[in-house]
């Protein structure tokens, strides 16, 4: 029954992320051969759980808080649920304590959020019952947005300007979230809650003409749900998949080169220590445009125009984290859970940004590469929802915080000052939890960006985005124009990673929109599942 | 709506996806069977564990390192590993070395001859021992012993009998009634030799030097018919091997899915309760976790006999544990004795602080007295066998120092204690390496005994092998007499893990044989004995 290693293939995926597994189990399940190329020793990309603290407590140290899982084409068009993903979708969504006792909520109820934001301003109430009612009309419009390859925003937005302005005013398109927010809500603590929301997808909330993306961001806002057992199942769950499919898995496949043939096209890859695969018919890399254009591809294969712009591509600095990882004997305790006993059991906490100005404050001593002087904090206590992330009665807690990639220009002063650092952080939470005593916190993980672009090369200055998220580099823009429709430079290259439309984060939409593309290209677009349904509701 | 619940009837589930569920599992598959994992953890693979634990890009590997069965295992080739599954291993060419305190060393290389030369510079007397000792055994081990491991273990009379008939059996008897120090000593004349035999039975082998009745796995070690092997990219591609074989025979794992109970229902074993709730039902149940857990733990309130429950109360664990310290380095480390030797830098274990039988002896009494051992230590740097392993041009190493698991009869003192016994196990490392300082270390990453078992629970007390490796726990009575045959006292179950039969490490052999008693009794083709073709 032996059989020689097949070295070729149809396509070659460079990548294990979820966007290049979504690649290739779209590609595989059309009927394609496909091997998936993981530089790492485990795939999955940013979908990593460790145990970086303590045996047996499991930390998500890249994506965490996932808003799409109904929506990932991959986990509805092959039925995942069936290889154990399962996400938990706390009630209690969104929330955050106030230094002055006082707390507020968002829940996935509207009524019950109405009811909390009342408490700081009636009228804030009613603004957000409308606002929210506005978003659920246009979820599935933004959705599909996300879900079509180098969608041509400009003219849609166009198309959508008069129902989009009836909705959210003229100003969605010329303000910045903050302005656009703060001039809607009269409570700073809601008006940073939302903000904040946008903020941790990576946005720079004070970019003028942003508001609109902000909004599409907004949509999914109570939409935050946790995957059971650690962000990592996911991964298990598309490679399993893919495995079950026929395609291939190679992990420790570092591709350094992708190979040309005489015309200029792709035709295979050379993995470091020179082992070469070919691909009969396309090669996809999901990797960041640095290495696939810069590193990848021969000088000289493609315009030097553009190959110059590359280099111009502007990384961070609204999507750079430093994470802190702690396992503990108990769970967070805050005193303002007085005030809404629910806040114990908030899924994503913020920590410090009470009011726009805080977030701001923090935008621009990004901007100067400095590290906040207050850490504020986005922080979660996974176990709350998932057992099965701790040692039974242990808990694991997180914390982001926006941080420059070089702290004071220097990229490896973290190595030094991380674990300070973290002190600090953890000083905060602590603030707003007592409980979170030295002797409660069992062990501890310090992640900087900088090991964040260790561990993940792509996520090049430590972003999560593979290139920020500017107006210039988003939509059609995305990451470049002659790039935006997911074909590469050279002829049978395609592009489907996080650098590509819509961003970076657990979307599946850059691989899913890939896909498409090279199966069209393929002339088997007649095999690409139709996107006509959410995967499932949660319970 | 919610997802619908997952499936929950199966032909076969099996409790722990360490290597031996995993091959037995992948084996049940590919034989048709539908065929379910649970794992507690989230990876796959128990002791085949791979981390970025001191920084990303280092590769460390916290449990298993060196497997000596690749070239005799069946599942590698049963299960096309290499071929289908991106299994590849490496063999080093200069597998064992001593660095003795003298600052000579002397190595077993892969070939005999070259082992002899090495040998032949500390003791040329013992260089030709070492010779005859491998020619009188070499084809006898390949022969009978090698094959013992993969098949369920004889009764003794039978095992006597197999034996007794040839001159290199009924001395291989007459060992087996010695320790391997004894035999060590009759063997060979000069401490270091002695050390080189007893150095390759604790690890992997689990053996304590005075263990009565082991003394024949001194001319085992000499055959070296079981070489070591790193698995390329560390050992946890050896689970993802096994994982694309199971998943490409249609059989399923789910990870984070603890097993609470095995369900007995009139009076046979029916499926797995799971903690958090839910049951899996299966035909049989197949326990790859550890002989204590699956009898106590998982069978604790099915009401089972005390004829059934005793021989588990009363299974002894292993005797010493391993306390560890990883590092990432800028340089491997460069020996003193490579200037006697200079292969010794190339060597896949390096013993340090292990000059003699007496060395030993002072280990396991230090073990015993539950004392921090003496620095003796084996320490490798896989990355200078395997560069995928670390950053181009960086390294990974480690030191692996056998340490009891309660320390002053505490465990929890190893919370306390672990670096200031790393900084002096890396002291005495240092002694030997010099490079080991300075700017070399980029970081390390400490594990005790007490932290293998929070982290693998099968591995209780922390120890490495699943149940202690003296011969009243061995062959047909391991872990029990009623237990030996892969079967269990209780229709349904079956036992899988290295507490069975040939025992821990990595041999790939309790899953095997588990298979073959399974697939016997639900009358599914061995295809791997040529009952039939394997199911694709």
């Amino acid at each position: 029954m032996g059989r020689v290693t097949v070295s070729t293939y149809d396509c070659l995926v460079i990548g294990g992320g979820h966007n290049g597994l979504t690649v290739a189990l779209y590609l595989a399940a059309a009927g394609l051969e496909v091997c998936v190329l993981e530089r790492r020793a485990e795939f999955g990309g940013g979908l990593s759980t460790e145990e970086s603290t303590l045996p047996g407590f499991y930390h998500n140290l890249h994506s965490n808080f996932h808003a799409s899982p109904p929506w990932i084409p991959p986990l509805r068009d092959f039925d995942l649920g069936q290889r154990g993903t399962r996400y938990f979708h706390p009630e209690a969504n969104l929330g955050m304590p106030l230094s002055d006792g006082r707390a507020l909520v968002l829940y996935r109820d509207d009524a019950h959020s109405m009811a909390e934001i009342a408490r700081f301003s009636p009228r804030d109430a009613e603004a957000y019952g409308k606002l929210r009612e506005a978003l659920r009309r246009w979820r599935e419009p933004f959705l599909s947005l996300a879900y079509t390859p180098a969608p041509r925003t400009v003219e849609r937005r166009a198309a959508m300007a008069d129902a989009l302005a009836r909705d959210f005013g003229f100003d969605v398109f010329t303000a910045s979230p903050v302005d656009w927010v703060q001039s809607r809500f009269e409570s700073p603590a809601l008006a940073a809650l939302l903000l904040f929301h946008v903020a941790i997808g990576g946005w720079d909330v004070r970019q003028p003409g942003m508001a609109f993306l902000g909004l599409a961001f907004l949509s999914f806002l109570t939409e935050w749900k946790l995957c059971r057992g650690g962000s990592h199942q996911l991964a298990h769950a598309l490679g399993g998949e893919l495995l079950a499919r026929g395609g291939e898995l190679l992990e420790h496949a570092h591709v350094e080169r992708i190979l040309l043939d005489d015309a200029g096209a792709a035709v295979g890859v050379r993995l470091r220590g020179g082992r070469e695969l070919r691909a009969r018919r396309a090669v996809v890399s999901c990797v960041d445009l640095e290495q696939t254009l810069v590193q990848c591809l021969p000088e000289g294969s493609y315009a030097a125009s553009l190959r110059e712009r590359v280099g111009r591509v502007q990384y961070g600095p609204s999507d750079v984290l430093m994470g802190g990882h702690l396992a503990l004997a108990e769970a967070p305790r805050y005193t303002a859970a007085r005030w809404n006993p629910d806040l114990q059991q908030v899924f994503n906490l913020n920590l410090g940004y009470e009011r726009p100005e805080d977030l701001i404050e923090h935008c621009e001593e990004l901007d100067r590469q400095e590290l906040p002087r207050t850490p504020r904090l986005n922080a979660s206590n996974n176990t709350l929802f998932d057992a099965t992330q701790a040692p039974p009665g242990k808990h694991t807690a997180l914390l982001w915080q926006f941080a420059p990639y070089a702290p004071g220009g220097d990229a490896s002063a973290w190595d030094g000052l991380k674990y300070d650092y973290l002190e600090r952080c953890v000083a905060v939470w602590r603030d707003y939890a007592p409980n979170l005593r030295a002797d409660v916190v069992l062990g501890r993980y310090a992640y900087s960006p900088l090991d964040v672009e260790r561990k993940m090369i792509n996520m090049r200055r430590g972003g999560f985005h593979f290139g920020a998220l500017t107006p210039a580099q988003l939509g059609e823009l995305r990451p470049l124009p002659e790039l935006a429709g997911c074909r590469g430079p050279v002829p049978r290259l395609y592009l489907g990673g996080a650098c590509m439309h819509v961003h970076g984060g657990i979307t599946g939409s850059p691989g899913y929109n890939c896909a498409r593309v090279v199966l069209e290209d393929l002339d088997l677009g007649g095999r690409m599942p139709a996107l006509d349904r959410p995967w499932r509701e949660d319970a | 709506m919610s997802p619908p619940p997952l499936r929950a009837e199966f032909d076969v589930v099996v409790i722990g996806a360490g290597h031996n569920g995993l091959i037995c599992a992948a084996y049940l598959a590919r034989a048709g069977l539908r065929v379910c994992v649970l794992e507690k953890r989230l990876e796959a693979g128990g002791g085949l564990t791979t981390e970025e634990v001191t920084r990303p890009g280092y590769y460390h590997n916290l449990h298993s390192v060196f497997h000596d069965a690749v070239e005799i295992m069946p599942a590698m080739t049963d299960l096309e590993l290499a071929e289908r599954h991106h299994v590849a291993y490496v063999r080093p060419p200069v597998q064992v070395g001593l660095a003795l305190s003298d600052d000579r060393a002397l190595c077993v290389h892969d070939e005999v001859a070259a082992s002899v030369a090495s040998i032949a510079r500390i003791s040329p007397d013992d260089a030709r021992a070492y010779q005859a000792v491998h020619d009188r055994y070499r084809e006898f081990v390949e022969a009978v012993v090698v094959p013992a491991l993969y098949s369920s273990p004889p009764p003794p009379s039978h095992a006597s009998a197999a034996l007794e008939g040839s001159p290199e059996g009924m001395e291989w008897l007459r060992l087996g009634r010695s320790s391997p120090a004894d035999v060590a000593a009759e063997l060979f004349q000069s401490d270091p030799v002695r050390a080189l035999a007893l150095f390759q039975l604790a690890i992997p082998r689990g053996v304590v030097s005075d263990y009565a009745g082991l003394g024949m796995l001194v001319p085992l070690v000499v055959t070296q018919v079981e070489r070591s092997h790193l698995c390329v990219g560390g050992s946890h591609a050896l689970a993802h091997g096994l994982w694309r074989a199971l998943l490409r025979a249609g059989g399923v794992v789910r990870g984070m899915h603890e097993a609470l109970r095995i369900r007995v229902e009139n009076g046979r074993a029916v499926g797995v309760d799971l903690r958090g709730g839910g049951t899996v039902h299966a035909r049989a149940v197949v326990s790859a976790v550890g002989f204590r857990q699956t009898v106590l733990g998982l069978l604790g309130d099915a009401g089972l006999p005390e004829a059934v429950v005793r021989p588990a109360r009363h299974f002894k664990l292993d005797e010493y544990s391993i306390f560890s310290v990883h590092l990432a380095l800028e340089e491997p480390p460069r020996y003193r004795a490579a200037r006697f030797a200079p292969e010794l830098d190339r060597a896949l274990k390096v013993g340090v602080g292990l000059d003699g039988p007496a060395d030993f002896t002072r280990l396991w009494t230090d073990i015993r007295a539950g004392r921090a051992p003496e620095p003796a230590m084996y320490c490798a740097a896989p990355s200078l066998h395997d560069p995928t392993q670390a950053p181009p041009g960086r390294h990974t190493a480690f030191l692996w120092q056998p340490a009891p698991y309660r320390l002053g009869g505490d465990h929890a003192r190893w919370d306390h204690e672990r670096e200031r016994y790393a900084d002096r196990l890396l002291e005495r490392w240092r002694a030997a390496a010099p490079n080991l300082g300075g700017g070399n270390i980029i970081a390390r990453f400490i594990q005790t005994p007490l932290d293998i078992e929070r982290k693998l629970s099968s591995m209780q007390e922390g120890g490495a092998f699943l149940g202690r490796a003296s011969l009243d726990q061995l062959d047909c009575f391991r872990p029990a007499p009623a237990w030996s045959q892969a079967r269990a006292p209780l229709p349904g179950l079956y036992l899988a893990s290295g507490a069975a039969h040939p025992g821990g490490g990595i041999l790939g052999a309790a899953g095997y044989i588990a298979a073959g008693a399974v697939a016997e009794t639900l009358s599914v083709p061995r295809w791997w004995l040529g009952e039939g073709a394997p199911a694709r």
